[in-house]
Parts: structure tokens; sequence; C-alpha cells
């Protein structure tokens, strides 16, 4: 997936996995070389004492670190690919996210249902969780870390078009913003509407359009 | 808007229900996880599902009853990691004493090999 | 059983969903009761009245998941729409922006004669 230029903060993690990349982003606070956090210390205690009580073991660990690694927006935006070219198919991602993405091999687990939401020319959806974090991470990855952040939680709902106006995202008052606040147990994945120009591209060309940020609705996909 | 309320329960505004607040300008840098960040997420994830030991909602509300003192200063997976560790408290899988024991031989360890790792005492709240 | 998916909705495979009290372009008024405890009905839309946009399924309630209890009785839940400036008395966008949540049926109630109760500031 190519980085999006209209947007330099938002690099694509989309090809990335275990942590090996091209662009390193800053670790979250704590480097492994640098001063070890009071929560780094607990969570190693922690981890070796559920593996010495046998409740975990260092390769269930390792397991679930790398299922949460093969997802990422890239796999989603194959999804989303896959919706603009495909018409039955969007029908069905719509109808039973679940299945549709079974289709594709992307197993969403037990956690939580998804579901997708799809831009219109009368309406543009923008996804937030106002009381902790929901994300669809068995699609998407981690979230970014302004969509965990108190700002982005808070203001959302109160004035999704200034919040949107940050991301560069300008929607017209003709066009309804819907926002979703995701309180329950379903996760949301916006589609976004496939830009103008691109029907001779193919899905692959298609999917490198689709960055992260589209598919929470605070970036639009656009086609030079 | 709703910009001054505190969130002490006071109004049955929790301190994790934050919509319609206003916490100035979204802070947009990207960051990725430390390893014992994916560790946590990886850990809580599996004892929740795998092990079902708990749900996703205890965990919630384990994070909630935090105050907001500690909800707005620690990190996302810090606020993971001390659910985790209160949450197998109470379910009694481990113990606090097993738990503190085995952060100081960790970080006695650590200590010992050249990193620096500050003297935490940990809160129990 | 409109708008339910297949598959594991905390746990309610298999499990005919029960009669719903609500549907699709019914209004509702979001309950403003004291909270004890874990809830997932946020504090912008207590009170706030909406329309039943969809009905999403039947799952355990969190409520009571939360405290290591079966989550029993199961809650319908409902996908609400409000208007956002029905939510904040001075909304900046266009009239058209709506919001919508996710709503358990016991946080929910039939807005007859229930006063609607605009939060002060």
């Amino acid at each position: 997936m190519t980085h999006d230029h209209d947007h330099p903060h938002d690099h694509s993690h989309g090809d990335h996995s275990h942590g090996d990349h091209d662009h390193p982003h800053p670790a979250q606070r704590d480097h492994d070389a640098g001063p070890m956090g009071v929560y780094e210390v607990m969570e190693e205690a922690v981890r070796l004492l559920l593996i010495e009580k046998g409740i975990l073991t260092d390769a269930e660990i390792a397991a679930q670190i790398d299922l949460i690694d093969s997802r990422s927006p890239a796999l989603g935006a194959k999804v989303v690919a896959r919706a603009w070219t495909d018409a039955a198919f969007k029908q069905r991602l719509l109808a039973d996210c679940r299945a549709a993405l079974m289709e594709m091999q992307i197993d969403i687990g037990q956690i939580a249902e998804f579901k997708v939401v799809e831009n219109t020319p009368e309406t543009h959806n923008v996804i937030v969780c106002t009381l902790c974090s929901c994300y669809p991470k068995l699609l998407l990855g981690i979230p970014p870390a302004w969509y965990k952040n108190l700002a982005y939680r808070s203001r959302t709902v109160v004035d999704p078009r200034g919040v949107l106006a940050e991301f560069g995202v300008k929607v017209p008052k003709s066009q309804e913003v819907r926002v979703h606040d995701s309180t329950a147990d379903l996760r949301y994945i916006v589609l976004p509407m496939r830009p103008k120009g691109t029907e001779k591209l193919d899905e692959p060309a298609l999917a490198a359009l689709v960055s992260r940020d589209a598919m929470i609705g605070t970036a639009i996909p656009t086609y030079a | 808007m709703r910009k001054t309320k505190t969130r002490d329960g006071a109004d049955g505004r929790a301190v994790h229900d934050v919509g319609g607040l206003d916490f100035g300008a979204i802070d947009r840098t990207e960051h990725d996880l430390a390893l014992w960040e994916k560790r946590v997420d990886s850990m809580m994830i599996l004892l929740y599902s795998k092990k079902g030991l708990w749900t996703v909602d205890a965990m919630r509300r384990t994070i909630e009853d935090y105050g907001q003192q500690t909800y707005d200063k620690i990190a996302y997976y810090e606020k993971w990691m001390r659910a985790m560790r209160n949450l197998l408290v109470e379910q009694e899988v481990v113990s606090r004493a097993e738990i503190d024991a085995k952060m100081a031989e960790v970080a006695d360890r650590h200590r010992a090999a050249g990193r620096t790792v500050p003297t935490h005492k940990a809160t129990w709240s | 059983m409109s708008g339910v998916m297949s598959g594991v909705m905390s746990g309610s495979v298999g499990k005919p969903m029960r009669t719903t009290r609500y549907r699709p372009g019914d209004s509702v008024r979001v309950d403003d009761r004291d909270v004890a405890g874990h809830c997932r009905a946020p504090w912008y839309l207590r009170g706030q009245i909406g329309v039943i946009s969809e009905v999403l399924g039947d799952f355990r309630d969190p409520e009571r998941l939360a405290y290591h209890r079966p989550g029993v009785p199961r809650q319908i839940l409902y996908k609400v729409r409000f208007k956002q400036t029905d939510l904040w008395p001075d909304y900046p966008g266009p009239a058209r922006d709506r919001l919508e949540a996710d709503l358990t049926e016991n946080w929910l109630q039939a807005p007859v004669s229930a006063k609607r109760k605009a939060k002060s500031p």
C-alpha cells in the first residue's frame, strides 16, 4: 500500500509485520533501551507468573501478536476494493460483514460483530467510540493513537465537521454527516465512495487508494 | 456544549464517558507499539476470549474504576495492564504478594543487566 | 430479525431473538436513570429522544457481564438515530446531520408523555 501524500501524517501500516518496516514511528512511550516504566515491569512480571502457572504459554502470546500483526489497513483496503468492483459482494458485505469477510478468508473471531456503513453522495459516515476505543482490530489492526485519545473520542460526537476539517476533510452542507458511536457489540468500518476516474483500475490499484483513515471516515480516497 | 463537566460520577458521568467534552486539538502523531504493549494486547485478549477468565465488559469496568487522575494520566496499554493485574487478583488467579515479589525480581534483573529501572511502588488502586 | 447477522453475537448463536419491544421507525427516549457501575449508555444521550433505525440482535447484558455474571436476561440491541441539533443546542453543523449509537432495550422507553429533559450545560 502506498502512502497517502495528501496526508503526510497518515502513514499506512499496511505492509508491515512484526514491527519491522521502512518508516518506524516512535514507540508509544517506552523503548526497550530506555528507562523501564512501571507497567513494562508489571507486564513482564505478570507474563512470567501466568506462564509459571500454566495459564498462558510464550507460543500462545506470540501467535496472538502475529494474528493482530497480520491484520492491517491494507487488508481492509482489499475488502473495499472488492466491494467497489463487485456489486454483489458489496451487498453481502453490507448485509452480513462476518460472512462476506470469511469469503476472503478473513476470520473476525468471536469478540464482536462487524458492520460496514457505506458513504454515498447523501451521507458521509465517521466512526468513534466515546466510552473506550472500540475498533475493528481483526480487520484493520491496531488503531491509531489519536483514535484512542480523549480529544477525538470527546469532540467527534459534538462537532464532527470540525474534527473532519482537522483531518482535511470538508463535507458539503448538502451531505449528511453521520457519526457512529460504537457503544456496544458492533465494530464499524466505513466503505468510502470510489473516486471518479478509477474505472480502469484493477483491484490492487484501487486498494492502494484506500487509507486506514478512509475506513474510519476521517479521510476520503482521491485519484489524481 | 458541555465542556466543563467533571467526570467524578456525581452527575452520572463517569471518568471514561467523554462524549461531548472538549480536550483540545487532536494529536495525530503516529505511534508504533512497543513489544511490551503488543504483549499486553495479546495476553489480555487471550485471557478473556480463549481462557474465559473474564469478559471485555469486566475489563472496561475495571478501567472505568480508576478515577479521573489515573485515567487521564496513564497511557492506553498501561490502562490495560493495570486492568489485567487487578482482574487476575480479583479472580484469584494470582495474588498481590506474588505480583509484588515478581515485579521486584524483574526490576532487579534488568537493573543488574544495566537498564535504568526506577524504583516504583506499585499502586494497588 | 432485521439486520441480524450470522455467527456468534456475544453468544447468541442459534438462539432465536425474542420479540422486540421496538421496531424501526419507533421513537424512543433514552432513560436518564441513575447509573450504578458499568453502563454503556453514554451520558450525552441519556434523556434524549431518537428513532430506532435498526434492530441489531440479541446480546448478553454488558452491565452484568462486567461483574462476572452470565449477562442474562439478554438484551435486544438497537441502533438509535438522533438529530445532532436535538443533542446539542448550539450544534454548529446543518440540521441534516445525525448521530447513531447502539443501545440496549433496558435503556429505552417509549417517549409518550416523557418530557425531554435537556441537561444543563
